[in-house]
This record gives structure tokens, C-alpha cells and sequence, in this order.
């Protein structure tokens, strides 16, 4: 069943509090550092927000929500959010299953996460 | 028994099934018998290097195969009943063992092993020995590799009396070192020493072999136990694999330490073993035999002057398995039973060590190809069980220690955290099982697939708030771990509606999501069960 995933493609923009990382392919074992090493940098007290653009986000495994509680536990003593936006169905269901949508918030797009973060 | 043609062809699969069947039981029921005091008991069996000896004779002489005991002892030392350096002194003296009954031709091992195999195998049926089930299905092991090895042997009994065996003799006169490889090839073929030993003393008394080309090939087959025990060993690993290679290289240096020696004498520099021998009076059948015998029991010798070296060298050429070297615990000691609080944090610590490595029982239903690798998740788990298992054993003994309330509080605690740790490992490990019966490539398989993602993502977490000197890993654990009926029950309807295959698959599916809940119970009694100040905050 396991097969070979796309690789992943990370592009990052700050803007206020808000990290955008837009995320193409998968996120699993091969690309968990990559990912990791790009984003948690990135996050602290100034940039408490995590929006993650998932839509062109084809596989997570448990390497992928690793890195997602990762940033949850980086954000969650500055009062910051995990934010994942517009996730194929697959990717939805997998953060359900694991219990993260106690943790994170699931957006149908950035702008609709900025609306409900209130940061424009 | 038609033997022309292929017919020594089922003998010989059936004996290598057979063979291998015996060991994979021995190996299995073995673990489920590696007690700590169990092992006490067996370290205590081979705790002088007398005892050792004595009793790698006795494995020699009873089951009469070098081979045999080299795998019975692999599976006591795998299971960890025994210390793996004292296995290779047993393992060493168990060739003298074999050499006796090179004297005993009347020994009948087949008939003895049926007895074996009947006796053990219908004393399973009974309900009133189910307590000592994991010995018995170790005794059945024993009596299936040795079966298997009598079959082996079968098959290539008619090589004794075949009219090109008897040419290649002949030949065989003309050149030493053809006579040494003879032996390691009829050793590999035969599966019996003392059989060959008969052989040979049949055509010196027909004049077609010489004393000496007959002790040469004797002593070829050291090389021939040697290459068998590799062949055969060749799905062993770590400490198995070490007590293989050292029976290994201890026969073969023995071979060709004495085969050397017989190179020389017939350059007429110095007597050959035969001369002496001979010369001390002894017939020929006598001669050889003794001269297998001494053979034998140069292996031990060798063993006494490579001791030292000996462990390295293995350690080298048969690392660890990870999943192996999980079974036995690394910081349980009995010495701190007297403090109770240090083996408290000696029983978190292994603990930990057991959330931390339980992930990998997922290994083979992962959906991330690039976090597979190379575990053996079966082995894994069974290892897993067995430290499991030292470490509720050890636990035991601790409750009957006098200590404070605070630290009465603290063993209930882990005491109650261990039991979900093991009650976790099962359910993972039927999870797993349940994810793989899918079929490949079905939206049920992928489902399962998601379930494991999901689960081992739990156990990684679980590990953390374990290890964790803060209370976010466990208040996260908790928050993942909260009710997960919603997202299940959303899947039993995707089943029910058919939407994930058939009748099969939809009872696949049910019976993984019932088990992902009950991991995701199990892995929260763990955090709740840490009763840390941490956790008290959390919650």
C-alpha cells in the first residue's frame, strides 16, 4: 500500500502576525525536516499565527501531523493558532481522524482564516 | 522406499520445512517463557563455566547434532534465557557431546524423536498442561528441527551405497586436501558425523580408503557443520546469528587445525593422529572414532583460547537488531528493588523506552513509503511484549517492599500505566493486522492507512508527553485522545453506505476503527495515569 509520494514544495510569506506556509505535494517522512526546518524558524511571539495553505496538499502521514504538533506546542504559550486552509477531503479526514481539530483550526481558504483570526 | 531418481527430493524439502518449522517454534515459545525469574533461573543453570560445560555435553549427547543445539541455544539466548556469552561455551562443549554417540551406533534418534513429537504434541491437546504450554510448544520445536534433520539425512542415505560414491573413494586416494572437501560436502549432505563415521569405516574395511584419507575426511566435516549451521542460520539475526557463527568458526578452525596437521604428517615430518592412535592399539572403528572425538573436543579448547576475542569479533559480524535488543530490559537492576523510588524512575525510564520504540508495530500498514524502513514489526511487537513483561514482573516485586504512602501512590500509578501500555501494544498490533488483511489498494486499505497514520502520530505524541518535563505534550495527547466517536461513527456509515467495498472490507474497516478508539483510550489512561503535577495542571 505504501507507495512513493510527490515531493514537497514549501513556499513561506510573513505578513503582521500571520506565517503563510503553502504547501504542494506530500508531507510525510521525506519531507518532514525540509518542512520543519522552513517554518518552525519562522514562528514565535511576533508570528503567532500559522496558516497552512493545503489545497495543492496531496498526502500527509504521521511525519506531516508531527510537524503540525510541533507548531502547536511552538505557538500555544504565545496564545498563537495552527490554521489549516482549504485541505483536499483525504488530508481533512486524516486531522480529524488524528483528534488535531482540537488543536488546529480548518479554514476553506487563507483569506477566510485571516476573517476569522481578525487580522485582515 | 523408492529412492532412484528424485526420490530423495521430498525427504530433503520436507526435512528443511520441518527443520526450519522447529525452529520457528522453539523461537516463539521461547519468548513466551523469558521471565525475568525465569531467566534467573536459566543463568543460574549455566552460571559456572562446570555447569555450562556439563550441560552443552548433555545438549550434544541428547540430540546427537551439532546443528540442532547450535539452534535450540540461539532461540534460548534470542528469547533472552540466556546470556549470550555463556551460550557460547555451551554451545562449544555440546561437540564433544555429539561425539559420544559416535560410539553408540545402536541409538535409534528418529524413533526417539517420534516419541518426542507424539507424546508432546497430543499432551498440547490437554487442557490441564496449559500451564506449561510455551515449554511444551518449545519441546515440539525441539522434536520437529530434529525430525526435520533425520529427514535431511534420509534423503541422502542412498549417496552410501551408490556405485559413484564408491568410485569417488577410489579416486580420493590419490589427493589429500579432495578428501577434506569430501567430508564438508558429505557433512552438508548427511547431517551426521557419527553416520559418516560409518561410512568410512565400511570402505577402509572394503580396502578402498586408507586410515588416514578416511580421518581426513572426518575431519572435512567440521568445515561441512560449519557451512550448514551458516546455510541454515541464514534468516538468524544479532545475538541468534552470533551463537550460529561461533559454532561455525569453532568447528572449522578445529577442522583445519587438524587437517593441516594430517597434511603434514603424510610429508612423513611428524606422526599423524592415525599413527598415534593406532600405534596406542586401538582398531580402526575405535581410531576413528576417536579421532572424530578429539576433533570435538578440540572446539572447546579453541573456544577456551578465543574467549576474549570472541565476543567482539561476533558482535561484529552479527549486529543487533533493534527489534531484538528491545526485548530485554536496559534499566531495570534488582540491586535498586531496595530503594524503591530509584526503581520507580528505573520503571519509568523503561517505560518510556517501550512507548517509544511501540510506534514501529505499524511499520508494514504504513501509507508513508519513506517511513517503512527496515523493521520486522511482528518481531517487534513480540519483543516489546516480553519487556513488557520484565517489567510488570519487576513491578511485582516492588509492591512487596515496604515503602511510604507517596510511594505507594507512585507504584499503583505505574502500575496502572503499564497495564495500558501493554493493553496499547496489543490493540496497535491488531490494528496493524487488521489494516494489512485489507486488500491493496482499496478505499478500505486506504482508510485503515489513514487510521495508522493517525495512531502512530498518537504514540509519537504519547512518547513525548511521557518524556515530557512540561505539561503541553500531555494536555495535547489529551485534547488528540478526546472523544473520537464522531469521526468514527462518520466512517461506519461511509461502510455502511458501501462506499469502502464489500462485506469483508466494511468488517475490515469496522474492526480497525474499533480498535483505532481503543488505542486512542488506551493511549489516554497512559497520560492519565501519569498522575504527574504536570498533568494535574492540564486537566
Amino acid at each position: 500500500m505504501a507507495v512513493s509520494r510527490d515531493v514537497l514544495k514549501v513556499r513561506i510569506e510573513s505578513d503582521g502576525a500571520c506565517v503563510v506556509a503553502s504547501l504542494d505535494g506530500s508531507l510525510d517522512e521525506a519531507s518532514q525536516h525540509q518542512a520543519e526546518s522552513m517554518i518552525m524558524p519562522m514562528l514565535g511571539a511576533e508570528r503567532k499565527h500559522l496558516l497552512l495553505e493545503a489545497s495543492e496538499l496531496s498526502f500527509v502521514s504521521s511525519a506531516g501531523l508531527r510537524v503540525i504538533i510541533s507548531a502547536v506546542k511552538a505557538l500555544k504559550p504565545h496564545g498563537g493558532s495552527v490554521n489549516v486552509c482549504a485541505p483536499q477531503p483525504t488530508v481533512e479526514q486524516l486531522l480529524r481522524i488524528a483528534g488535531l481539530t482540537a488543536l488546529i483550526r480548518i479554514h476553506p481558504s487563507v483569506d477566510a482564516a485571516r476573517s476569522a483570526l481578525n487580522v485582515g | 522406499m523408492d529412492m532412484d531418481g528424485l526420490g530423495w527430493l521430498p525427504f530433503l524439502l520436507a526435512g528443511l520445512a520441518f527443520f526450519f518449522l522447529g525452529l520457528d517454534s522453539i523461537k516463539d515459545a521461547l519468548r513466551g517463557l523469558a521471565s525475568r525469574s525465569m531467566r534467573a533461573r536459566a543463568a543460574a543453570a549455566v552460571g559456572s563455566p562446570f555447569r555450562a560445560a556439563l550441560l552443552g555435553v548433555s545438549f550434544g549427547a541428547v540430540s546427537q547434532s551439532a546443528t540442532a543445539v547450535s539452534f535450540v541455544l540461539a532461540g534460548l539466548v534470542t528469547a533472552g534465557l540466556l546470556p549470550a556469552r555463556r551460550a557460547l561455551s555451551v554451545v562449544a562443549w555440546a561437540n564433544p557431546g555429539t561425539a559420544l554417540l559416535a560410539y553408540l551406533a545402536a541409538v535409534n534418534l528418529e524413533l526417539a524423536t517420534l516419541w518426542l513429537i507424539g507424546l508432546v504434541g497430543l499432551s498440547l491437546r490437554s487442557s490441564r498442561l496449559s500451564p506449561m504450554r510455551a515449554g511444551l510448544q518449545a519441546l515440539l520445536g525441539v522434536g520437529l528441527l530434529l525430525f526435520g534433520l533425520v529427514e535431511i539425512k534420509r534423503a541422502a542415505s542412498p549417496i552410501q551405497g551408490a556405485e559413484w560414491f564408491v568410485a569417488l573413494a577410489s579416486v580420493l586416494q590419490a589427493w589429500m586436501p579432495l578428501c577434506f572437501l569430501l567430508g564438508a560436502a558429505l557433512r552438508l549432505l548427511i547431517q551426521s558425523s557419527s553416520g559418516i563415521v560409518v561410512i568410512l569405516i565400511a570402505l577402509c574395511g572394503k580396502g578402498l580408503l586408507q586410515p588416514e584419507h578416511a580421518l581426513m575426511v572426518i575431519h572435512g566435516t567440521g568445515v561441512g557443520i560449519g557451512l550448514t549451521v551458516i546455510l541454515l542460520g541464514g534468516g538468524l539475526h544479532g545475538e541468534a546469528r552470533r551463537i550460529a557463527l561461533w559454532q561455525a568458526i569453532l568447528n572449522a578452525v578445529a577442522s583445519i587445525a587438524l587437517g593441516l596437521w594430517l597434511s603434514i604428517a603424510a610429508l612423513d615430518w611428524v606422526p599423524s593422529l592415525m599413527d598415534l592412535l593406532r600405534g596406542a592399539g586401538m582398531p580402526l572403528e575405535t581410531a576413528l572414532a576417536a579421532g572424530y572425538t578429539a576433533q570435538m573436543l578440540l572446539c572447546p579448547v579453541i573456544g577456551a583460547l578465543l574467549a576474549e576475542r570472541a565476543m567482539p569479533l561476533l558482535e561484529r559480524l552479527a549486529p543487533e537488531r533493534r527489534e531484538d535488543s528491545l526485548a530485554k530490559p536496559i534499566f531495570l537492576s534488582d540491586e535498586a528493588l531496595d530503594t524503591p523510588d530509584v526503581a520507580m524512575e528505573l520503571v519509568e525510564r523503561e517505560q518510556r523506552r517501550m512507548a517509544g520504540a511501540m510506534h514501529g508495530v505499524f511499520a508494514g500498514a504504513r501509507l508513508d513509503a519513506a517511513a517503512i524502513g527496515s523493521v520486522d514489526a511482528q518481531r517487534l511487537a513480540t519483543s516489546l511484549g516480553s519487556l513488557g513483561e520484565d517489567i510488570s514482573e519487576y513491578l511485582t516485586g516492588l509492591s512487596g517492599r515496604a515503602m511510604d504512602s507517596d510511594s505507594l501512590a507512585r507504584l499503583r500509578m505505574l502500575g496502572a500505566r503499564h497495564q495500558a501500555l501493554m493493553e496499547l501494544l496489543h490493540a496497535s498490533r491488531d490494528l496493524a493486522l487488521a489494516a494489512v488483511a485489507l486488500p491493496e489498494g482499496t478505499p478500505a486499505r486506504a482508510l485503515a492507512g489513514q487510521l495508522i497514520e493517525a495512531a502512530d502520530a498518537m504514540l509519537h505524541t504519547l512518547h513525548d508527553a511521557m518524556a515530557g518535563s512540561d505539561s503541553l505534550e500531555a494536555e495535547l495527547l489529551l485534547a488528540m485522545t478526546a472523544d473520537r466517536s464522531e469521526q468514527m461513527e462518520d466512517i461506519r456509515l461511509q461502510a455502511a453506505r458501501g462506499a469502502l467495498g464489500g462485506a469483508a472490507d466494511q468488517s475490515g474497516v469496522l474492526y480497525a476503527t474499533s480498535m483505532y478508539e481503543r488505542c486512542s483510550y488506551l493511549a489516554r489512561r497512559c497520560v492519565e495515569a501519569m498522575g504527574s503535577r504536570q498533568v494535574a495542571e492540564s486537566a
